[in-house]
């Protein structure tokens, strides 16, 4: 070991492995999930366990964005594989356009490469909203999320035309790849409530 | 009342569809192309608000050369303004870059309420309605099953995950009709033929001011890389043992095999 090593090298060479980032690629998976007064919307976690899956193949980690509750409900995603949270400054129960903006800022702030929300009624408002703001497009309705960690891309796949045909949709270059998940379309993850993460509260 | 329609001509859901030889996109040759029946359902309850209110019902369309039979469609069932936009330019637009082109041509025209179908049968996608409200800084509704305009408001109702909700809210608005919404009309054969003779306004992407990086394929943020049928599904299996036996067999494979359990 030497001083001109780097945090990186010396890391490698007790066998950790380290992900390159220049700083200015988008990184990491943002699952948002939807919270209310009896904590997050069941219909979320299968995003999450899709999200956390796409991070892994990725090398990279997953930030839950918490939409209509607040802290109190941030350890369900951490305990069911959310390295971090995401709250914005204040809780806001269901309204597409606020929530749209949301999504928007947080992915303006952690530059997230993947988005993943479930296929709920709610996110089916608010998701083309957000994706509009963010000029990136959507994949609605998608069965499957297929990661290809050497292209950093996510295929969604899609039943189409009645469920004739499967389409495999893929974003060729804007960022972040935006997709809206059907329901079951991830694994559903189970709890561990060893886990431990960070909560990143978005700008004010 | 100013209304407009947003259809989309899609192949018909009886049409056997097969994935073109490059495997991104589909045969189109002998494929019966028919109006998007969500889209019925929007044009018909647009149809029905201009009977109560009086107005104009406008129908948009955006496609290639032939979907002006779609077009001609909804004249026939009683759209007053035809506006095809089409263009070599549009061509491989995605819901994102189809929503742009349609809120270009929209901003032109007066409206009170914008309809659309909850989604395309095509391509399974709800994005362009909800796009199109946030395009034109409008509220919106998604998946209305019923809906009554008075005084300058709209009363919608739609069904969610926790039952009907009822929505209020000012006009002008975007909503997109559900399944069930109404029955949609059949043209009659006179008005089938008077349809053929109405005009029909064409735009190009240049006519709304849109950049060739805007809409079409250079335009479009998701694109289809691979199109193909799904796999066969397997067999059913019989299970022949003794009841609690067969339960213990069931429920391991529901398990570790369906993973459903």
């Amino acid at each position: 070991m030497t001083d001109e090593m780097s945090a990186a090298e010396l890391l490698a060479a007790y066998g950790v492995a380290v992900e390159e980032e220049s700083g200015d690629e988008p990184r990491g998976v943002l699952v948002v999930l939807e919270g209310g007064p009896e904590g997050v919307n069941p219909l979320c976690w299968s995003a999450l366990g899709a999200g956390r899956d796409v991070a892994d193949a990725f090398g990279t980690r997953v930030e839950a964005l918490i939409l209509g509750a607040g802290e109190e409900v941030g350890y369900q995603a951490i305990w069911r594989g959310a390295d971090a949270v995401v709250l914005p400054p204040a809780a806001t129960s269901f309204d597409a356009q606020r929530w749209a903006e949301i999504v928007a800022q947080a992915a303006g702030e952690r530059r997230p490469e993947a988005i993943l929300m479930a296929g709920t009624d709610a996110s089916r408002e608010v998701a083309p909203r957000a994706a509009q703001r963010l000029d990136t497009g959507l994949v609605m309705g998608v069965q499957e999320v297929r990661p290809e960690p050497e292209e950093r891309v996510v295929i969604g796949i899609v039943p189409m035309y009645g469920g004739g045909l499967l389409g495999e949709y893929g974003f060729p270059v804007r960022r972040p790849q935006f997709f809206c998940l059907a329901e079951k379309a991830g694994r559903e993850p189970s709890e561990d409530g060893s886990r431990e993460g960070e909560t990143i509260w978005l700008n004010a | 009342m100013e209304i407009i329609v947003c259809i989309k001509q899609v192949p018909d859901t009886a049409a056997e569809i097969v994935p073109s030889p490059d495997g991104a996109g589909i045969r189109s040759e002998g494929i019966p192309w028919v109006m998007n029946p969500y889209d019925e359902y929007a044009l018909e309850e647009a149809l029905r608000m201009k009977e109560a209110h009086g107005g104009t019902v406008t129908a948009i369309c955006l496609g290639p050369e032939g979907a002006e039979a779609t077009l001609r469609t909804g004249a026939a069932m009683g759209a007053d303004a035809l506006i095809h936009l089409c263009d070599p330019a549009f061509e491989g637009s995605d819901p994102h870059a189809a929503a742009k082109a349609l809120a270009a041509a929209i901003k032109g025209l007066p409206y009170d309420v914008i309809w659309c179908g909850k989604m395309a049968v095509d391509d399974y996608s709800g994005y362009v309605g909800t796009a199109l409200a946030e395009l034109l800084a409008l509220p919106h509704v998604s998946a209305v099953v019923k809906v009554e305009v008075s005084d300058g408001k709209v009363c919608v109702q739609r069904e969610t995950e926790a039952g009907t909700a009822h929505l209020q809210m000012p006009l002008p608005v975007v909503l997109t009709a559900e399944k069930g919404l109404n029955e949609p009309r059949y043209p009659k054969a006179i008005d089938i033929m008077k349809a053929k003779r109405k005009e029909l306004q064409t735009k190009t992407a240049a006519d709304l001011g849109l950049g060739a990086g805007e809409v079409g394929a250079a335009g479009s943020a998701t694109r289809v890389t691979k199109l193909e049928k799904p796999a066969e599904r397997g067999g059913g299996r019989v299970i022949e043992a003794p009841a609690a036996e067969a339960v213990q067999q069931l429920v391991a494979a529901l398990q570790q095999e369906a993973k459903v359990l």
